[in-house]
């Protein structure tokens, strides 16, 4: 399965009240290019962060779903974080792993332990919900199993190792996106009353 | 009868509470170990194992209009670097940490004085504001300073605690 397949298997079963953090590089494209359908922070900069910045919404927003997708090498940098997202009472909390064994935006390069399973990992710290999953049609039925059953839960989904040119930096500076990721969740706070 | 004095770790959750603080993100040490059980108690508290983990959590809580700062080791500061640098530079996240001066004049765990040693220059590099607090009756207006002054300024602004305000140094 190609990223934007995924990304748009993500986009089909995510609400419009559903917060998203989107790691950065090939995962931030593709997921671009599906079109987010509610608040989504694009991480852009930098990686290994964005799962304790998704655990800290989650914390802050219990209401709420709150779902990471993380590119793998981005998850690998910092994996130790799974353990105090496994420890901590975020049931709101979803990980989705685009997984291709490759840092695409930098050329290609492949991961060391591209073999690793992230939900052997993520299991292994007390998750309460995490498999593997490949091709479309396991794909979307894992996914809504995802985000059917309490966090933190999650699925490690196997892509093909595209390339994807690291892209340009966007109109908006941080501030500015955070701002605007931040303005996004209170209109949607505001609307529902 | 005069009212007992309260020691600083009480005096810290004090300050945490009336700075509206709700979420606290920390790896413990032992400087301020009669602090933690009570974080764990009082507030949302969030235990890592790397203090690489800290800035983000701080930064989450953030975007979800929550109060959080970070409680570590003085050491942490080198750990976490890199995540304070991207956060406060790039994203502007107001960020408060608290941490004992391990390795302050006169400790004899020799291993502590470089945390002491390469403490200011961290700070300082990563711009920092911090200010020492060594007397009981500063804790709770510098805590509720420091908040006040990293989410005016949206930036990060560390607390060091010594003095009066944390444990009797010695080997832990």
């Amino acid at each position: 399965m190609k990223r934007l397949a995924l990304a748009k298997l993500v986009r089909q079963v995510l609400k419009k009240d559903d917060l998203v953090v989107c790691g950065l590089g090939a995962t931030e494209a593709a997921f671009k290019e599906a079109g987010p359908v509610s608040p989504t922070y694009f991480a852009s900069d930098p990686m290994g962060l964005w799962p304790s910045i998704a655990l800290g919404l989650a914390l802050a927003q219990p209401r709420r779903r709150v779902t990471l997708l993380a590119g793998d090498g981005d998850l690998l940098m910092n994996l130790q974080v799974l353990a105090t997202i496994a420890s901590t009472p975020a049931k709101n909390l979803r990980i989705v792993v685009f997984h291709n064994g490759a840092y695409s935006s930098t050329g290609g390069q492949r991961l060391a332990g591209e073999r690793l399973s992230f939900a052997a990992v993520a299991n292994g710290v007390g998750f309460g919900w995490a498999f593997e999953s490949t091709g479309e049609e396991e794909t979307r039925k894992r996914l809504e199993e995802l985000l059917a059953r309490p966090g933190p839960a999650l699925l490690d989904v196997h892509l093909e190792d595209e390339p994807c040119p690291a892209a340009p930096p966007g109109p908006w500076s941080q501030v500015e996106e955070r701002t605007l990721f931040m303005k996004a969740l209170q209109n949607l706070t505001h609307e529902a009353g | 009868m005069t009212k007992p004095v309260s020691n600083y770790a009480e005096l810290i959750v004090q300050g945490l509470k009336q700075a509206k603080v709700e979420i606290v993100a920390s790896l413990p040490e032992s400087m301020l170990k009669q602090l933690y059980p009570m974080l764990r108690e009082q507030f949302r508290y969030i235990q890592v194992s790397n203090e690489a983990d800290l800035p983000g959590i701080v930064a989450g809580a953030y975007f979800g209009g929550k109060r959080a700062v970070i409680v570590m080791e003085n050491s942490g500061l080198r750990q976490a670097a890199e995540p304070i640098a991207r956060l406060t530079f790039g994203h502007r996240i107001p960020m408060v940490l608290l941490m004992p001066h391990r390795g302050d004049l006169g400790e004899d765990v020799w291993w502590g004085h470089g945390h002491s040693e390469t403490m200011v220059p961290m700070l300082d590099a990563l711009r920092i504001r911090y200010w020492f607090v060594y007397k009981l009756e500063e804790i709770v207006p510098s805590i509720e300073k420091a908040l006040l002054h990293a989410d005016a300024g949206q930036v990060a602004v560390a607390l060091i605690f010594g003095g009066e305000c944390r444990e009797v140094p010695k080997h832990a």
